[in-house]
């Protein structure tokens, strides 16, 4: 029963840095049809102005709003300086940037952070949860805590503020939205620097109590299967497609990969599950289903 | 006449004479050139010690008169631990350099290591003093085929046996050790396998997982957690990357507070106490090195002392060291090639390796280094100690095969 509890319990902690690194592609994706192929260096930056706000000693309460307003500002320049002049063109050609951004960012990491891996501890209390079989260590409870007050404070603020009313209504139809006198390009901006601020959350909660390193962007990978399976326009469908593969993964290591004695299997299991389910329904579990009409 | 020819003809012979003693002054004079790659960047870019020590042992060597009056030249290129990019380097060296100039190389990369199997073995047979210990190379059978790789370190097989052997000396229970070994996911991680199983049933130890884990992991919590199920004692953490090497022990001192650590050479690093601090205290390490912190070994001595004066701010003195010794190694062998009053060519160079006489300026102890099986045989095990900040020796320098048998 313990080891029970903790297949799921470490499926959903984990899940839910999945699904904070997830919906910070789908309301990009959901606000201009762009896939933001750098997330996983959005993550890293994020991660790294963390790190240096702790490098100064600076207290908690100035670090957290701090490095979140640097991450904000950072994806909000990015939009701004790139994604910006290429309204109009096809969210195919942007997607492709991105992946652009991507290799310069890196190479920008590299040259002003450096190679080598630094330390980010998030000193919180100890909330380590050892129920003898079962062990949820500080750190991945209050990733799994961070995360989930994040996603909830981020479906409040898309639910009820006026702001976030205006961003779900630029993403629903940007040339509507322009002519009820919305200005669409300052949304667009805005929603890049929150989906900014979510990956940057999701990088603190991968590197905490561990490292950053100038080429952790790949944290951004574990993100594609979750919002293929949630959906590329739903926050919800990624906070369940999270949770999903997390689950995914945590029971393949704890019991598939004993039973078929196939070491590693957790990598590619949620893709067949991701696999399975495109076939089941090709938008995913909460996508919509487009409608061409000709 | 004839007097005159006499003396015309011993002028010419003086003046060809001379001529001929400038032509060999000038070919001893040539500088004998060692290639040196190692990672400078990509993957494992984060430590310049790979080629620092070369370099400075190249300066060392020409301090104390050379290779025979003939200036050691260290060549030192980024490999990136990338094979197309070290196999270019090599090629490019070994398409324009006099052969009786380029006379050994080294590198740090398995895979370009097994990629330049065919090409340094049958084509340019030249001495490659490698960083890899692979036991599918470095073994009996194999080094046969390969007689011009040499290790700069014990082999992975002997280094994970004496691991196993020493946890089975240690172990203090009646039932036999219970251990995991979580290996970098790849053909060198899965290199010392055979061994360390064929190691492990003959020290009565059990290897009850092995864990692989990606070279682009970012948390380990969920292997940690499976070792806790399977109630492991010991873990055997086999990495060479210092991103996953830090990232593992500030994991594991959380999720395996009381298990020991163990790993080989490429952990062994004094580094791991300024990144992870604590963290990487107890760790327990198999190595064919000494500790920087033994000022009383010769070796040590000297090279602190150069790296001293060459201003170097070393991260890992292992890999200083071992990056040293690739230049010291071949250059004792070239010394005693002269010594013997043989030419200086690659094949002597090599038959001299593979009987070196030689101490390694007393890196072991005051103890030789018997190189006929292209490896070490000389290793300690040591314990990373926080309160010291250093690595301290748990055993004396063992013979590896006596202390395995």
């Amino acid at each position: 029963m313990d080891y029970l509890v903790q297949v799921i319990g470490s499926g959903i902690l984990q899940g839910l840095v999945y699904a904070l690194i997830a919906v910070s592609l789908v309301i990009i994706y959901k606000s201009s049809e762009v896939f933001n192929f750098s997330i996983g260096e959005f993550c890293t930056v994020g991660a790294v102005f963390f790190f240096l706000l702790q490098s100064l000693g600076l207290p908690l309460w100035l670090i957290i709003p701090g490095f979140l307003l640097m991450s904000a500002l950072f994806a909000g320049l990015i939009q701004k300086l790139v994604i910006d002049r290429l309204i109009g063109r096809d969210p195919l050609s942007i997607t492709l940037v991105t992946i652009g951004i991507s290799t310069v960012l890196i190479g920008l990491l590299l040259v002003f952070f450096g190679e080598n891996p630094e330390i980010i501890d998030l000193t919180l209390p100890d909330v380590t949860f050892d129920l003898g079989g079962a062990l949820f260590i500080s750190t991945q409870v209050w990733n799994g805590i961070i995360a989930s007050v994040a996603l909830i404070g981020l479906l409040l603020f898309y639910k009820f503020t006026t702001m976030g009313i205006l961003m779900r209504a630029t993403a629903d139809s940007q040339i509507k939205s322009i002519v009820l006198g919305i200005n669409a390009r300052w949304i667009l901006t805005l929603t890049w620097a929150i989906s900014g601020m979510m990956a940057a959350l999701g990088g603190l909660a991968v590197s905490n109590g561990s490292a950053v390193s100038y080429d952790m962007g790949i944290v951004g990978m574990a993100a594609i299967p979750v919002v293929l399976l949630g959906g590329l326009e739903s926050i919800p469908g990624a906070i369940l497609g999270g949770v999903i593969i997390g689950l995914v993964e945590t029971t393949t290591i704890f019991y598939l990969e004993p039973w078929l004695d196939l070491p590693g299997f957790q990598a590619i299991t949620p893709y067949i599950v991701l696999l399975i389910v495109l076939m089941i329904r090709p938008q995913g579990l909460f996508g919509q289903e487009m409608i061409e009409r000709v | 006449m004839k007097s005159l020819t006499l003396i015309f003809s011993a002028f010419a012979m003086v003046f060809a004479m001379s001529g001929y003693t400038q032509f060999a002054e000038g070919a001893d004079k040539k500088p004998v050139l060692m290639l040196h790659t190692c990672p400078l960047s990509g993957i494992l870019g984060s430590v310049p010690d790979t080629g620092y020590g070369l370099t400075d042992a190249a300066t060392y060597i020409n301090e104390t008169g050379g290779i025979g009056g003939r200036e050691l030249v260290g060549v030192v290129e980024d490999g990136r631990y990338d094979v197309p990019t070290t196999l270019g380097i090599f090629n490019r060296f070994a398409e324009s350099e006099p052969k009786d100039e380029f006379l050994s190389y080294s590198q740090f990369c398995t895979p370009c290591l097994k990629a330049l199997t065919e090409k340094v073995n049958e084509e340019e047979k030249i001495p490659v003093l490698a960083g890899s210990m692979s036991a599918l190379i470095f073994n009996d059978e194999e080094i046969k085929k390969t007689p011009y790789f040499f290790a700069t370190g014990p082999g992975y097989g002997e280094q994970w046996g004496m691991v196993l052997k020493y946890i089975k000396l240690n172990h203090k229970k009646s039932t036999p050790p219970r251990v995991a070994f979580h290996y970098f996911d790849n053909s060198t991680g899965r290199d010392p396998m055979g061994d360390l199983e064929m190691y492990a049933k003959k020290f009565g130890v059990e290897i009850v997982l092995m864990e692989p884990f990606s070279p682009t992991a970012q948390s380990f919590a969920t292997s940690f957690l499976k070792f806790r199920k399977e109630e492991i004692e010991y873990v055997l953490f086999w990495n060479w990357s210092l991103k996953i090497g830090v990232r593992y022990f500030k994991e594991a001192k959380k999720y395996l507070p009381k298990t020991p650590i163990f790993g080989v050479h490429w952990t062994a690093a004094n580094l791991y106490f300024n990144f992870v601090g604590k963290d990487y205290d107890n760790h327990f390490v198999v190595s064919g090195y000494p500790v920087e912190t033994e000022l009383d070994n010769k070796f040590v001595k000297i090279i602190t002392d150069m790296a001293k004066k060459k201003d170097r701010k070393v991260m890992a003195w292992a890999f200083y060291m071992q990056s040293w010794v690739m230049a010291q190694l071949p250059a004792e062998a070239a010394r005693q090639v002269l010594r013997e009053g043989k030419p200086l060519t690659r094949e002597n160079l090599r038959y001299a390796l593979e009987n070196i006489d030689t101490d390694l300026l007393g890196m072991f102890g005051g103890e030789k280094l018997d190189y006929r099986t292209h490896k070490f045989s000389r290793a300690r095990v040591l314990r990373a100690d926080w309160s010291k900040k250093t690595l301290v020796p748990m055993t004396e320098w063992v013979d590896i095969y006596d202390y395995l048998k």
